[in-house]
């Protein structure tokens, strides 16, 4: 037999063959044709010659496949020869052998001589240098092919000399390379402009063609996730997706965010976070809090040690799909009402092989943006009336004989600065002789600034991927992440091991998992707020006439002790700040220590079943399982722990669940123009939390921290807390596909929930989106050839809601008097019912002049309704809340998002992304009766000790922050000029009697909305060969937020804000009002030079209570990332040896931010318990610029 | 591949994983927390006593002595409340403290109802009444017949305001029912919870009656309530309305020290408690040393001593109070070198919380009697004095050890006390003055009550600071909080109409002395 000649994969060919060779015998028993015959033929195949024979003579013919498709033509004129002979005529006119044996004449293609024939290699890559893999590369007229391995590169053994190589893969332009004796191929792929059908992950791990989607997806890369370190990969999507907004609240090196897509939708500000969701499975992403309090003036102040969703590890990721709209994300019911965002992690090769890669970063972050500090006058708060004095120094103990009181202050209003002049400061006493040396007054440029570090973080990743040819690929990868922060003793490391492997069980059965486990260690993570616990509240309220080695000093000489700090008749006469509410940065830093240990393993492991043609059933089981113990210590003689602080706290959360999805593709219907695809499945969750926290607010023995070092009579704080919550769905779609123009998606999902009542707890919702291929309707493609693709979508969604668990019924609070209780704030509904978010979405989606342009345009609108949330009663009703179902939140935008690539040639190219959104939400609605003047502080109810709030008021835009301003004449006030004119004085400030300006008499001014109107960003992109340089910037506006450090540091004298006037005063521009008696009101302009500007600036310009003067716009424009990198060119990789790739790039962050936003970030907020709340921010730290380097290397 | 057996598996998957909700109801079982009413009465009352009593301690330190000028936070500029700058967020706290105190004890009392424990249904009324007449001398008008039905079928969430009139009333019948409750001679199942009267019937029994004395004097300014002849009908009738005898009954938490059973100052330090920011007042300092006409500081209070602490940087080593209300130029200097609360005695774990004493019941004695609501005549009236003086000095006198140079206070100083410049009975002029200044030094550190008693009275006479807000108004009220406005609004602007002004803190409240005179 030779079948084995045929090619495996056409085997019907095979079929065809025996079939021939039977019938060919039964013919050849049956009759006794001529074993002679004649032949003419004009450009005829070798196949159309050898089905002559087999017709005109009584041998059979069989040629295989590749015989077949010689394409060579000939004219030929034979007469009455035989069989025999006409084949050895033939042999010589094409390249075959032949057999004939038993009358059967088998004809295959010549095997190629080794003089003729060629092993070839090569490496196929994008334009940007990067490797493609997956390639089809077959000779032409052949069935000699490969594909490319993980690296772009393939080999292909007997090519023949004068052969072409066909190139081909999915979305790039084919191209066929003649072989012309050449043995090394190096081809770049270009991407097929008219290329439409690109995929995306949706909802569910569904990979969908993007032109069938009637809703929008945002696609962004690994590459864009993992180029740049930082302390929260989620830092390198901000900016890219159009519609995805994050807060932060500059509190430490985990850095949390708060990602919300398309605005809050939640009238409980903790539930509108996207949900995260990794390999189709979501994980918990949100952040467990230390203690259910603030950032401002809490002893026990939150410290940020991480959101869940930073624990992915970025160089695992393949890429994420960013899906906007409920419609998008409907499949995942209950928790999609605030859109996803899909991770999809990377898998093993898909060809034969191994390959191996090294990933290396190392970055330099510092911190900058500092304040803009005044450097004219040091610390006093007596205008310089008298000579500041750290020390009460007496006689004897002077070094000039002098005695000198104290007289020192933490505020800058003191003494003008003069080297000439000398005073005792913190570093005038001599610690040996207990002798005083005055000091020269002068400012220290350290003062500040001297605490921070160079931050260093590293990053290595080794990555294996392997594919045994059998169809197993496996992909491990194991990361090392260490991180040295910007203050000392502050950082963290995490390792991260991750496998993927799918193989086939049988033919029909594939098995496929991935698993990742993460570490996170940290040995203090630092406290943020304004609170003595953060170091930054020392820098604020530091001296400027002391250098921070005056700390240092203090701290690692050991004089920050009982004796230095207790009153004993000086009140705390030793301490650099002398006070029992004194403080030490660097004992802060390593003392008051807050650990962090955490594991955490989350995957999921699947059986894909083949059950017939077009039916595939999936089962999965997914685990996400983290387990996390952490402590916090303060040390004795800490601001509100005099006797030290122990905590440890344990979390534990699991989240099981467990799928299946049966899916079945219609072949083409009616006459080719419809298909059909529907899937149905279901989904089991089971969800279990644990936290135990034992607090001890104070200590037995100094310096010992552990739970069992208590003082007599003393209990620990206990809390423990054990929820468990389960919800199983059903769920299905239908995508209909009329011609490759038209496209509809139908879901529906039915959830079950343990967490409300029977009645209650089964809810039904649906989804639709259509899409029209406006470019194939219009046929545009002939009219304007200029439209690649033209797409216009439209979506609709209703996504219902549950609530937590064990909230139908009342539960005592509970008390530390053993069996103690008290009534609980909040009277529970039993009869509640789930939440409802309806949304809808219209689009337009376009491609132009061969994929130069790109625009994807997004309108939407979504309403809110029926949230379960508690309404705020009165207390004298019996409770201050009660949970109802009510209230509305509507949220209607604009998204764009474009590509330009105004430059593309074979070695340049310039590319650059837009994206634009603006989102407005809406207090629609809150319960019944509830008096429209009066705000409602949702759970967002941010407050600077009842100073500045923010707050929603009904029918209006929400959260507006709401503080006191300066009082202003009213509207149609009149003054009269030293001319004797009449000015309006209409919005004047109305300054008193000092030559103060007034302030309101309660905090409820309208200052600023929060949200700001729009966010944009920009990423631009020129490659130039193997470098390419890549800049990104983002942008918002309309913006704002009160700042505590600005008013920290400028009541205090501290900033160049304060420099006017001193000290001979200044007139407050305003008017006067003078009551007549007979009640009305006069104006006259201001003339009074302030009484004391000290007074002006502490009390009425910069004090807290000012919250028109600390609150400022947080727009800006940021270059958020610049980076360059190097592709070493192939040719060098290989005469290293072994190395297939090497690339090299050099980063860096923060480079400029243009912002009125004074102290620091304007991306900012505090962190209040889990949450990040925007429009406060609470003594932040420092932003940074990031400089980073990076290699990697494939061998 | 046998498909049909994938199908039977996913079948029964779906059939049992999926679809089951069976156990639903299980596992939505809080295993966490108590289900309300799933406990004894007993349960709700150690935090209600307890946290109650700390409460009132925060309180007298954070709003009565700044209101009423023991003490001014000068420290500083973070607190104002010397300058009334008190905002909605305090007038909602200060609701709902007083409001959920009541509610707990409206429910420990209906506990006790369903359980039958008759002692726990009397103490749970007399706590009601002492934070709901808090409440109303707070802010006037309250919700009271209607308040508290939120747990009740169809109970309301807008409540009917009751005049304030109509509250007094309610309150003096709900302790005329408490008083009965006691008459029949309840045991206290548990007396080791009792941290007031260790479960000593007869003793609380006194608290209500004296709390009915403090509550009538209270509204003694209007003839209607007819206060007089209740006084006198109580005095009359001592078996049916036994009230305090002597500091022995005196309505005092005490802390064992032990957690949770701790003073809530007990680890506030120096610096939080006083010396960075509450300084006692030029008035507490005025009104307890004696200073010659040379200004040598001759002779003191002997209590100064005690609730208070010379500041250690005062080179002058004199008592020196700050100034209430000062304005910002002034305050530095105000503040320089005055003198602080005694930490020692105040910020400890046992230091007690006092809801009543002895020393009130013969000051609102000596009032009534100077007044003629009583019998007695002056005569009576100084006898009550007396014996209002010696008790509130005895009472100190045991804080006096706990000092840092401990202070005691023996018979001998009382009687030179008494016959001082600053006691004297034969040399006050005015003796209601001299009743309502002493009276108002007793209650220092006794919750709100001097500060409702200087609204009923006048004294001790204050001076504003020139510094102050609410156009230099002191708070006759604290302003209904944003809650109630926003969800019952319309019968809190009832209530105001009938008060007679806006929602502000210059509106009288009814039994206040500047409502009954007009002034």
């Amino acid at each position: 037999m030779q079948l084995s000649i045929i090619h495996p994969k056409k085997g019907w060919i095979g079929i065809l063959f025996v079939l021939l060779y039977t019938l060919s015998n039964v013919y050849a028993q049956g009759g006794s044709p001529s074993d002679y015959t004649s032949i003419s033929v004009k450009e005829a195949t070798l196949a159309e010659i050898l089905k002559m024979i087999d017709n005109q003579t009584s041998y059979a013919v069989a040629y295989s496949n590749d015989v077949a498709q010689l394409e060579k033509k000939v004219t030929l004129t034979i007469s009455n020869t035989s069989v025999p002979e006409i084949l050895r005529t033939l042999a010589g006119l094409f390249p075959i052998d032949y057999d004939v044996s038993n009358k059967l004449i088998s004809v295959k293609a010549k095997v190629v001589r080794k003089e003729d024939q060629a092993s070839v290699k090569g490496r196929v890559v994008d334009v940007h240098g990067e490797p493609l893999v997956g390639v089809n590369i077959i000779v032409k007229g052949t069935s000699i092919g490969t594909i490319t391995d993980v690296d772009g590169a393939f080999r292909l053994e007997s090519v023949p000399a004068d052969g072409v190589l066909v190139i081909s893969f999915v979305g790039m332009q084919p191209q066929e390379v003649s072989v012309n004796n050449r043995t090394d191929f190096q081809i770049t792929l270009e991407e097929d402009a008219a290329m439409m059908d690109e995929v995306v992950v949706t909802a569910l791990n569904l990979t969908r063609e993007q032109k069938a989607l009637g809703y929008s997806v945002t696609k962004v890369s690994g590459d864009d996730v993992t180029q740049t370190v930082s302390g929260n990969w989620l830092n390198n999507i901000s900016g890219k997706v159009a519609g995805l907004f994050t807060a932060q609240a500059g509190s430490g090196p985990s850095g949390s965010l708060r990602v919300t897509l398309r605005g809050d939708h939640s009238l409980n500000y903790g539930k509108n976070e996207a949900l995260f969701v990794v390999d189709g499975v979501p994980i918990s992403s949100g952040i467990t809090a230390t203690n259910t309090v603030s950032n401002y003036a809490q002893g026990d102040a939150p410290v940020d040690f991480g959101n869940g969703a930073s624990d992915i590890n970025p160089e695992d990721i393949e890429s994420v799909s960013v899906l906007k709209g409920a419609a998008a994300a409907a499949l995942y019911g209950s928790r999609a009402g605030n859109g996803a965002i899909i991770i999809t992690t990377k898998s093993g090769r898909k060809n034969k092989g191994l390959g191996v890669t090294v990933s290396s970063t190392v970055s330099f972050e510092k911190a900058g943006f500092f304040p803009d500090f005044q450097t004219e006058y040091g610390n006093g708060s007596d205008v310089g009336m008298r000579e500041y004095a750290l020390w009460d120094v007496s006689a004897n103990a002077a070094a000039d004989g002098v005695a000198v009181p104290r007289n020192y202050s933490r505020y800058t209003f003191g003494e003008k600065f003069d080297a000439s002049k000398t005073r005792y400061l913190y570093a005038s006493k001599d610690w040996a002789t207990g002798k005083y040396t005055k000091l020269p007054w002068t400012y220290k440029d350290d003062w500040y600034s001297g605490l921070f570090q160079t931050g260093v973080t590293t990053d290595n990743t080794v990555t294996v991927t392997g594919n045994n040819g059998a169809g197993t690929s496996t992909r491990f990868s194991a990361t090392s992440y260490t991180n040295k922060w910007i203050l000392p003793n502050t950082g963290f490391d995490k390792q991260t091991v991750s496998l993927a492997v799918t193989t086939p069980v049988t033919d029909k059965i594939k098995l496929s998992t991935k698993i990742n486990y993460y570490h996170k260690k940290s040995d203090n993570m630092p406290s943020g707020g304004y609170d003595e616990s953060n170091p930054m509240y020392a820098l604020v309220w530091g001296f400027n006439v002391n250098s921070i080695n005056d700390w240092k000093n203090e701290y690692f000489q050991g004089r920050y002790n009982y004796r230095n700090w207790s009153a004993q008749g000086e009140n705390g006469q030793g301490l650099v700040y002398p006070s029992m509410a004194g403080f030490n940065p660097y004992r802060t830093l390593y003392e008051a220590l807050s650990t962090q240990d955490r594991d955490r393993v989350f995957g999921n492991i699947g059986l894909s079943f083949d059950l017939a043609k077009g039916l595939t059933l999936d089962l999965r089981s997914a685990l996400d399982w983290y387990d996390e113990f952490r402590t916090q210590r303060r040390p004795f003689y800490t601001t509100d722990y005099v006797n030290g602080f122990y905590r440890e706290q344990t979390v534990r959360q699991m989240e099981n669940n467990n799928d299946f999805m049966l899916r079945y593709s219609s072949p083409k219907l009616a006459d080719n123009r419809l298909s059909i695809s529907a899937m149905f499945g279901g989904n089991n969750r089971v969800e279990e939390y644990y936290n135990y926290k034992i607090t001890l607010d104070q200590l037995g023995e100094e310096g010992i921290y552990h739970t069992k070092n208590l003082p007599t009579g003393v209990i620990p704080g206990l809390t423990n807390s054990r929820s468990k919550k389960v919800v199983n769905s059903f769920y299905g779609m239908t995508s209909l596909n009329w011609t490759d123009m038209y496209y509809l998606d139908i879901t529906a999902r039915n959830d079950w929930t343990s967490t409300l009542a029977p009645g209650n707890w089964s809810y039904l919702y649906l989804s639709a989106a259509g899409s029209v291929l406006l470019d194939e309707v219009l046929d545009l493609h002939s009219t304007s050839p200029w439209v690649d693709m033209l797409k216009a979508r439209v979506s609709w969604a209703n996504v219902g809601n549950d609530t937590d668990a064990y909230s139908l019924d009342q539960y005592y609070s509970s008390t530390a008097y053993p069996g103690g209780s008290t009534l609980p704030g909040n009277v529970p509904n039993p009869l509640i019912e789930p939440e409802n978010v309806e949304s809808w979405e219209a689009g337009l989606e376009g491609k132009f002049f061969q994929n130069r342009v790109a625009l994807d345009l997004a309108v939407y609108h979504s309403s809110a309704t029926n949230q379960i949330f508690n309404i705020n009663l009165d207390q004298i009703t019996g409770a201050t809340g009660l949970t109802i179902n009510a209230g509305e939140i509507r949220n209607q935008g604009v998204e764009v998002a474009a590509t330009f690539v105004p430059v593309k040639t074979r070695n340049l190219t310039w590319s650059f992304d837009v994206n634009w959104s603006k989102n407005k939400n809406t207090l629609v609605s809150v319960q019944d009766g509830w008096d429209p003047a009066v705000p409602l502080r949702t759970n967002m109810g941010t407050t600077i000790g009842d100073r500045v709030f923010v707050n929603s008021y009904l029918g209006e835009q929400m959260h507006i922050i709401y503080g006191k301003g300066f009082k202003r004449a009213p509207e149609g006030a009149t003054y009269v000029d030293e001319n004797g004119r009449t000015i309006n004085a209409s919005g004047m400030h109305l300054v008193d009697a000092d030559g103060y300006p007034v302030l309101d008499d309660q905090p409820d001014r309208r200052i600023g909305k929060v949200t700001p109107d729009w966010r944009g960003g920009m990423v631009q992109r020129v490659r130039y060969k193997n470098l390419s340089l890549t800049a990104t910037f983002t942008a918002q506006m309309g913006g704002h937020a009160y700042s505590v450090t600005n008013f920290a540091l400028s009541y205090q004298g501290k900033l160049k804000n304060s420099l006017e006037g001193r000290y001979d005063g200044l007139v407050h521009p305003g008017v006067n009002a003078i009551t007549n008696t007979d009640g009305s009101v006069a104006y006259t302009k201001n003339t009074t030079v302030t009484n004391s500007i000290q007074t002006y600036y502490n009390s009425m310009m910069w004090g807290r209570d000012n919250a028109e003067m600390n609150t400022f716009s947080t727009s800006f424009l940021k270059m958020r990332e610049v980076r360059l990198d190097y592709q070493v060119p192939a040719w060098l990789c290989s005469r290293a040896g072994i190395l297939q790739k090497v690339s090299v790039g050099a980063f860096a962050t923060n480079l400029f931010c243009i912002t009125k936003f004074p102290q620091f970030d304007p991306e900012t907020g505090m962190l209040n318990g889990s949450n990040i709340q925007q429009g406060i921010e609470s003594m932040a730290f420092p932003m940074t610029r990031t400089y980073g380097f990076n290699v990697q290397f494939s061998f | 591949m046998n498909t049909i057996k994938v199908f039977f598996m996913a079948g029964l998957l779906a059939a049992v994983v999926f679809g089951c909700t069976t156990d639903f109801e299980e596992i939505n079982k809080n295993p966490n927390s108590t289900v309300v009413n799933d406990i004894r009465a007993s349960g709700m009352f150690e935090p209600l006593l307890y946290d109650g009593a700390n409460a009132w301690l925060n309180y007298t330190w954070f709003w009565n002595d700044e209101l009423v000028q023991f003490t001014a936070f000068t420290g500083g500029v973070t607190r104002q409340e010397h300058r009334y700058s008190i905002a909605d967020a305090n007038w909602q706290s200060t609701w709902n403290m007083y409001a959920g105190y009541a509610n707990d004890a409206a429910h420990m009392y209906d506990l006790a109802v369903e359980q039958d424990d008759k002692s726990l249904q009397a103490i749970a009324i007399t706590l009601k009444v002492l934070h709901m007449a808090n409440l109303t001398d707070m802010y006037g008008d309250i919700p009271y017949a209607e308040a508290f039905q939120i747990r009740t079928p169809g109970g309301t969430t807008t409540p009917m305001f009751d005049s304030q009139k109509q509250v007094y009333d309610e309150m003096f019948a709900d302790l005329e029912a408490a008083n009965a409750l006691y008459a029949t001679g309840p045991l206290f199942a548990k007396p080791s919870l009792d941290g007031m009267y260790g479960g000593d019937m007869a003793k609380w029994r006194k608290f209500n009656n004296s709390l009915y004395l403090r509550l009538l004097c209270r509204v003694s300014g209007r003839a209607e309530m007819g206060v007089g002849a209740r006084m006198t009908a109580m005095l009359n009738d001592a078996g049916r309305y036994p009230v305090f005898a002597s500091n022995e009954d005196n309505a005092t938490v005490k802390f064992s020290g032990n957690d949770p059973y701790r003073n809530r100052f007990a680890l506030t330090t120096e610096g939080e408690f006083t010396s960075s920011g509450r300084k006692l007042a030029q008035q507490l300092i005025k009104m307890t040393v004696v200073t010659d006409v040379g200004g040598k500081q001759v002779y003191e209070d002997p209590r100064l001593a005690i609730i208070g602490k010379k500041n250690p940087n005062n080179t002058a080593g004199i008592w020196k109070g700050t100034v209430s209300g000062v304005t910002l130029e002034a305050q530095s200097a105000a503040d320089a070198g005055t003198s602080w609360l005694n930490t020692a005695v105040f910020c400890r774990a046992t230091a007690p919380s006092y809801l009543m004493d002895y020393a009130e019941v013969q000051f609102i004695l000596a009032e009534a009697a100077l007044k003629g609501y009583i019998a007695g005549g002056e005569a009576a009236a100084q006898g009550y004095y007396t014996k209002a003086i010696t008790a509130s000095l005895e009472k100190w006198g045991g804080q006096g050890q706990f000092s840092a140079t401990p202070v005691t206070v023996t018979a001998e100083n009382i009687a030179t006390f008494l016959e001082s410049a600053l006691a004297s009975w034969d040399g006050a002029t005015n003796k209601e003055e001299l009743i309502g200044n002493q009276k108002y030094l007793a209650l220092f550190w006794v919750g709100m009550e001097a500060y409702h008693e200087y609204r009923r009275t006048g004294y001790p006479v204050l001076t504003i600071g020139a510094g102050t807000l609410n156009n230099h108004v002191l708070p006759t009220r604290f302003s209904y909080p944003v809650t109630t406005m926003a969800t019952n609004g319309g019968h809190a602007q009832e209530a105001l109409d009938r008060m007679g002004g806006p929602n502000t803190m210059t509106t009288p409240v009814w039994w206040s002395k500047q409502a009954i005179s007009g002034k």
